[in-house]
């Protein structure tokens, strides 16, 4: 009986949100749907499900895009044009696409100022080009010595460290470009980061499927802890500037991933709707899922370093149709929206 | 599972590559290739992820190579129209994308054409530049300054900390220290070299005495000494001599306070005073006797050897006696030649130094000489264009046209990007 009923929801027709105008667009988003490979569907999905984009915002990215084809290839090389040059604009005090007032639908009410946020960035690449120093070890002493008790403290050590955190941090801070920043709040990931692998399971617990690594070559990253308030403090005194910088993420705000899930949109009750991230570490509805959000880049200070870690392990060996569908049920739970989107097929290769 | 739709991807895309390496790059760097697990990552990201797996003398990673080659000399070549298409913004991040990916990655071709071309390649990247995150020349000398086999980039990277926060970005300063950080060391070099601590000095002279410029020199020293961790008695002994140089100027007290160095000279510094007297000498040159000449010349070169050979930066003297040796070619070309000569002895890289020391002995009518000394540069060099070009003006100036078409077009076989080769060897057959 299981699996019949399990057979008659994957089978059912995809109740589709977004409609598209431009028939290009549209196409192209059927041929993915139709596409032999779970990714792909995946894609398809995330455009489907997508419940957060204004009519001004979708029509904004139809003219923005340039489709010249359905095919997949087509659509990702517009995709990718776009999330160039209207995602990952210049500079940081430059405005990216989700914080104009038309992405009105995705937008997240003001914060509590005081709400601390956290993010992981990737340091690998950083390192490589020398901006931090190559030895993650010792960089990690340095940060450890930063953080060792409160700023004021005169310790000469401190002191030193954070001198030499706050160059590295400067020059990182010349060489990032203004896309949004994606981050969640850290009250939901305190527990995590009590343990020793908590970079692997902010990996798992964020959704970050880009970042693995291995025992032998382990990947670094820097756990950025920092506040609403850091996000705000250096926006325009318009009011349009503070009142859109934090969002969900959308379909549209990224390149095409299938550890991106859409989220639902709020109900009247409920204050604020974050965006939920793919829980890569499990398939079983065990806790609650993360909220994330998109906010405006600001410049890092050294003391949003809050630590060094490593990540040294490939993800979790769950298929993907797995992690979406344990997703998409906790979602539908935490949310009250038991209809919002649908299962996803296993893989034909499987 | 997950583990083998990733191996499969990760297959699939290498094949892709091998069939139409060049589609296949071009769509990786431009960000529209969708690699799982990587969908998200930067482009450069995605291809370490492809290809770092590959021993450095796979086909495959030699085929990358070559590929990237054809992508940025493509980039040079083609018309302005093509930024427009992709948006500047766009344009300019696939390039950084392609320079990540040359220092990220053992690309011995690219790196090579990232030296070979660096007049053009400076000259193009300069005209892209859209603030700090995204200044294409900066990219580009970064990654020179990570990739670099030779110590010919010392004045640039030596520039790049004079002139960080007046004719260059402050930002700039980083690539300076960088490029001296990676700078090809020479046998019995310290990795904290003196040329690293010259280039921060080098900046650090332009600070004025205030707590802001203070806490701007810590920061900055800090910064490079956490990089190389040494003990408080090896740092004292690789900055006492940079404060005797420098011991005039603010920052010497700060940095010996800093390393618990309790005093420190003062007076002048030996290279401020080096370069007050060159300038005076070059002024009054034209005014005095012959012997007269030789005598302040040679009082003048052997401090400035003395000085070179006790703190190890030749730097300034190679310019200086570059200068004197111009001046005084043709008047005393003996004494051009010994001066040349020093240059070339304290730094081998220093291609003026050589043409200097050609052209004395062209002077001097020692015809074979003359030519001995490009011919002796090439064998060091041989991937460096400009002795073959000196080497090909020699042999025109001596009326060898043959030679000269013959060096010219082995030039132009071998170093395919090397168009003042190609111009010159054009010019000749125009006027044969």
């Amino acid at each position: 009986v299981e699996a019949t009923e399990k057979l008659s929801r994957l089978t059912k027709p995809i109740a589709i949100t977004v409609t598209f105008q431009a028939k290009l667009l549209t196409s192209a988003i059927a041929e993915l749907q139709e596409a032999r490979k779970a990714e792909h569907r995946a894609y398809a999905h995330n455009f489907h499900f997508e419940e957060r984009l204004s009519a001004g915002r979708r029509e904004k990215y139809e003219e923005a895009l340039a489709l010249r084809g359905s095919s997949l290839k087509a659509l990702n090389r517009a995709h990718g044009a776009f999330i160039s040059n209207r995602i990952n604009v210049t500079a940081l005090s430059d405005i990216s696409d989700p914080f104009y007032p038309v992405n009105q639908d995705a937008t997240i009410p003001p914060l509590q100022q005081t709400q601390r946020l956290v993010r992981i960035e990737d340091l690998s690449g950083w390192m490589d080009s020398g901006v931090f120093p190559k030895d993650g070890s010792a960089l990690a002493r340095t940060v450890r010595v930063a953080r060792n008790g409160p700023s004021e403290s005169g310790d000469p050590a401190k002191v030193e460290a954070e001198d030499a955190l706050s160059a590295y941090v400067e020059q990182w801070n010349g060489k990032r470009d203004g896309r949004p920043g994606f981050a969640a709040l850290h009250d939901e990931v305190r527990d995590d980061l009590r343990s020793d692998d908590w970079a692997e399971r902010l990996r798992d617990q964020l959704g970050l499927g880009r970042l693995t690594g291995s025992k032998d070559e382990p990947l670094p990253v820097a756990l950025m802890i920092y506040t609403v308030s850091d996000v705000l403090e250096p926006l325009a005194a318009t009011p349009d500037q503070k009142l859109y910088a934090f969002c969900a993420p959308t379909v549209i705000d990224s390149r095409f991933n299938e550890y991106f899930f859409p989220s639902p949109r709020p109900k009247a009750a409920i204050d604020i709707s974050y965006g939920r991230t793919v829980d890569l570490a499990s398939v079983v509805p065990d806790r609650k899922l993360v909220c994330e959000m998109l906010h405006r880049p600001f410049r890092y200070r050294q003391e949003h370093i809050a630590r060094i870690g490593w990540i040294r392990s490939g993800l979790p060996n769950h298929e993907i149709w797995d992690l979406r569908n344990a997703h998409l049920c906790r979602l539908r739970g935490e949310t009250g929206r038991d209809s919002f989107g649908a299962e996803m097929k296993p893989d034909e290769r499987a | 599972m997950s583990a083998l739709r990733f191996a499969e991807a990760r297959s699939e895309w290498l094949d892709a590559f091998n069939a139409d390496p060049a589609e296949e790059l071009d769509s990786l760097l431009r960000g529209y290739t969708l690699v799982p697990p990587y969908q998200r990552a930067n482009p450069s990201e995605v291809a370490v992820r492809l290809f770092s797996a590959l021993g450095k003398d796979d086909p495959l990673m030699g085929l990358l190579d070559q590929s990237l080659v054809e992508w940025i000399v493509a980039r040079l070549v083609e018309p302005e129209d093509a930024r427009l298409e992709v948006g500047i913004n766009a344009y300019i991040q696939h390039v950084q994308e392609a320079l990540t990916v040359a220092h990220r990655l053992p690309l011995p071709l690219t790196v090579a054409l990232l030296h070979d071309r660096f007049s053009d390649l400076t000259s193009w990247t300069e005209r892209l530049n859209l603030g700090s995150a995204r200044d294409l020349r900066a990219d580009y000398w970064q990654t020179l300054a990570l990739v670099q086999t030779r110590r010919s980039f010392l004045s640039l990277w030596n520039r790049c900390c004079d002139e960080a926060g007046g004719g260059l970005p402050d930002s700039y300063l980083f690539i300076g220290l960088l490029g001296l950080q990676h700078l090809p060391r020479r046998d019995g070099d310290a990795d904290f070299s003196h040329e690293l601590l010259t280039g921060l000095a080098r900046w650090a002279s332009h600070l004025d005495d205030n707590d802001t410029d203070r806490h701007r020199f810590l920061r900055e020293w800090r910064a490079l000494a956490l990089r190389y961790p040494r003990a408080c008695a090896t740092l004292r002994n690789v900055v006492a001599p940079m404060l005797e140089v420098y011991a005039a100027q603010p920052f010497a007290k700060w940095w010996a306070e800093e390393v618990g160095i309790e005093e420190n000279v003062k007076g002048e510094p030996p290279h401020e005073l080096a370069k007050k007297e060159v300038e005076a000498l070059l002024a009054k040159l034209p005014n005095l006797s012959d012997v007269a000449m030789y005598l302040e010349v040679e009082a003048m070169a052997e401090a400035r050897k003395r000085y070179v050979d006790t703190f190890k930066d030749a730097y300034d003297l190679v310019r200086d006696f570059d200068r004197l040796s111009n001046d005084i070619l043709e008047r005393a070309s003996n004494f051009s030649l010994h001066l040349s000569h020093s240059a070339v002895e304290r730094d081998k890289s220093d291609a003026f130094s050589r043409a200097f020391m050609s052209a004395a002995l062209h002077q001097l009518g020692l015809a074979d000489g003359a030519e001995l000394v490009p011919l002796e540069a090439i064998r060091r060099f041989p991937d460096d264009a400009v002795y073959q070009s000196d080497l090909a003006k020699l042999l025109a100036e001596q009326g060898r046209v043959a030679e000269t078409e013959a060096l010219y077009r082995e030039t132009a076989k071998r170093l395919l990007d090397d168009v003042v080769s190609r111009t010159a060897l054009a010019r000749l057959l125009a006027e044969k």
